[in-house]
């Protein structure tokens, strides 16, 4: 029933476009009559409604009006997509692209030189110090050759320690990070880098740290000496040192052991043994003879002591007896 | 169906020479007194041209689509130079679209009429929100001969305040159908409905677009 209403209404609506007035319309379905009878007097008012004729000025507006921001479309367009080096050269432009830059870099190389000369003095706990220690590092950074790098190296350090003299002058008591080698070692001092370490309980030490180490020292300035926190080992004293002469004083062991292995020493204890049969004939013979004896048996008797023996006739079996004699005992 | 859209030859002339495929314009008719009547033989022309923002394919694209668009507008709305700024906006919305890379695929005059439908119920929403107050009655009426057909006008009054409290959809399948002279196929393909689902909306537009206008009286 409802889609012979829906269909119905289109047919009406078909013929009536044709030219068909409702009347003839609604002969067509007479049992849906009086429904479509208001529909179709609506269709028709709307169709009425249909607008035919276009203001021509306002077309005119809407044109100008679009092709208007089709133009800043197209300028957004172009000024967006080329580069500046494409662009067409304006001398304002230039210029005060120019400015611009100049004022930033002479800003940022005067801003830059300027801190890093204040950074110069300063000592550690002051504000500028990290400054200085950046820049120290970007020096070393930029050194390309070994030597040159070292001696910059070694020019820190004693600025470093330089700077530690100033603050024990200034009695300041500041934290410090130094590197030096260990001169001396106290029991509670050390001297390091010719600065006093006063080493408390609390501080974290290396036991390989010896006399000649480098070092790292960390620690507080206090009253002329610092208080050590920690003492980290860089370098050994042996590593320190030169490595060509440790090479050398190898090689020579290497050949004496063949000396000392001569089994003509093996064999001389065996003739230490005679003397011990001749001992009991020093007793018979002159002091002078005692005398040029005296020598293994003074070795003798210093073994017997020690081993507790008795008397000279019970170590008559010599040294191999001497020791059956402690066994015994 | 209809010439589409009139330039004149010094424009014609550019038109043909232009790079951005404008050559797709085809001379309908030469009038004497006004220029040449071109339309532009494929949509893929249009799309093309329009995203070079080529003023001369958007000029004979708003030329071409305007009157469709402003006569959907215009039986919409009850106000003439509204209709006119709604129509033109439509194709500033458009140019926006191609320029953030939302332009039509394929058919661009569904996209227009679709586009002027939202402006119009976006229109009709402001004013809901914000009412102005009436004209005085001692404003003189602009329409031509204002004592012709009073009656008509009334009822025109009162059909355009009436089908403005249709739903949108109801709105655009009798401008549509009633406005633009569309048949019930060319309805369904812009509605992107089957054709018995237009028929059920037209008939329930127009019992809504009744009642609402026997209220109104």
């Amino acid at each position: 029933m409802t889609d012979n209403l829906y269909d119905a209404l289109e047919i009406c609506l078909q013929a009536l476009e044709k030219g068909a007035d409702i009347e003839s319309c609604l002969k067509l379905f007479p049992a849906l009559a009086d429904e479509l009878r208001p529909i179709l007097e609506t269709a028709t008012q709307a169709r009425t409604q249909a607008i035919q004729d276009v203001p021509v000025d306002g077309m005119r507006r809407g044109r100008a009006r679009v092709l208007q921001h089709a133009a800043e479309l197209r300028e957004q367009k172009r000024g967006g997509l080329v580069p500046f080096w494409r662009k067409p050269f304006e001398t304002g432009r230039a210029l005060r692209v120019a400015a611009t830059s100049l004022t930033t870099v002479v800003f940022l190389f005067s801003s830059g030189t300027g801190l890093v000369f204040a950074s110069s003095g300063s000592l550690p706990g002051d504000n500028l110090y990290p400054v200085k220690r950046s820049w120290e590092g970007v020096q070393l950074a930029l050194i390309l050759d070994p030597k040159a790098k070292s001696d910059r190296e070694n020019e820190f350090e004693h600025e470093r320690v330089n700077e530690i003299h100033e603050l024990f002058s200034e009695s300041r008591k500041t934290r410090v990070d130094f590197q030096g080698l260990v001169e001396s070692q106290q029991p509670n001092a050390w001297q390091i880098a010719g600065l006093r370490i006063a080493i408390d309980h609390d501080a974290i030490l290396n036991s390989k740290i010896t006399p000649g180490a480098l070092v790292q020292v960390i620690g507080e300035t206090e009253n002329g000496v610092i208080q050590a926190e920690q003492i980290i080992l860089i370098q050994t004293p042996s590593a320190s040192q030169t490595p060509t002469p440790q090479k050398t004083p190898t090689q020579f062991p290497t050949e004496e052991p063949s000396d000392t292995k001569t089994p003509e020493k093996t064999v001389e204890p065996r003739e230490t043994e005679k003397p011990e049969v001749e001992t009991p004939e020093p007793e018979k013979t002159d002091s002078h003879e005692q005398e040029a004896a005296k020598e293994p048996t003074k070795d003798k008797g210093s073994g017997k002591d020690d081993n507790g023996g008795g008397s000279g006739g019970g170590g008559g079996g010599g040294g191999n007896g001497g020791s059956d004699d402690g066994g015994g005992g | 169906m209809k010439p589409k859209a009139t330039i004149s030859p010094s424009l014609l002339q550019a038109c043909v020479h232009s790079k951005n495929g404008i050559l797709g314009l085809r001379i309908v008719k030469y009038f004497p007194n006004y220029g040449y009547t071109m339309k532009l033989s494929t949509p893929q022309n249009e799309l093309d041209g329009l995203r070079s923002l080529d003023p001369q394919v958007i000029g004979a694209v708003y030329d071409h689509y305007y009157p469709d668009v402003y006569r959907f507008v215009r039986y919409r709305l009850n106000d003439e130079t509204t209709a006119e700024d709604i129509a033109s906006e439509v194709f500033i919305r458009l140019l926006e679209a191609i320029k953030s890379g939302h332009a039509p695929q394929t058919n661009l005059k569904a996209w227009l009429l679709g586009t002027a439908s939202h402006i119009v119920t976006d229109h009709f929403r402001q004013a809901y929100r914000r009412p102005t107050d009436e004209l005085p009655e001692t404003l003189p009426d602009e329409r031509p001969d204002p004592l012709v057909d009073v009656e008509q006008r009334e009822r025109e009054d009162n059909l355009k305040s009436a089908m403005a409290k249709l739903t949108e959809e109801q709105q655009n399948v009798l401008t549509l159908r009633f406005g633009q002279g569309y048949s019930l196929e060319e309805t369904a393909n812009f509605l992107k409905k089957n054709i018995n689902a237009v028929k059920q909306l037209q008939f329930r537009a127009l019992a809504a677009l009744n009642r609402s206008a026997g209220e109104i009286k």
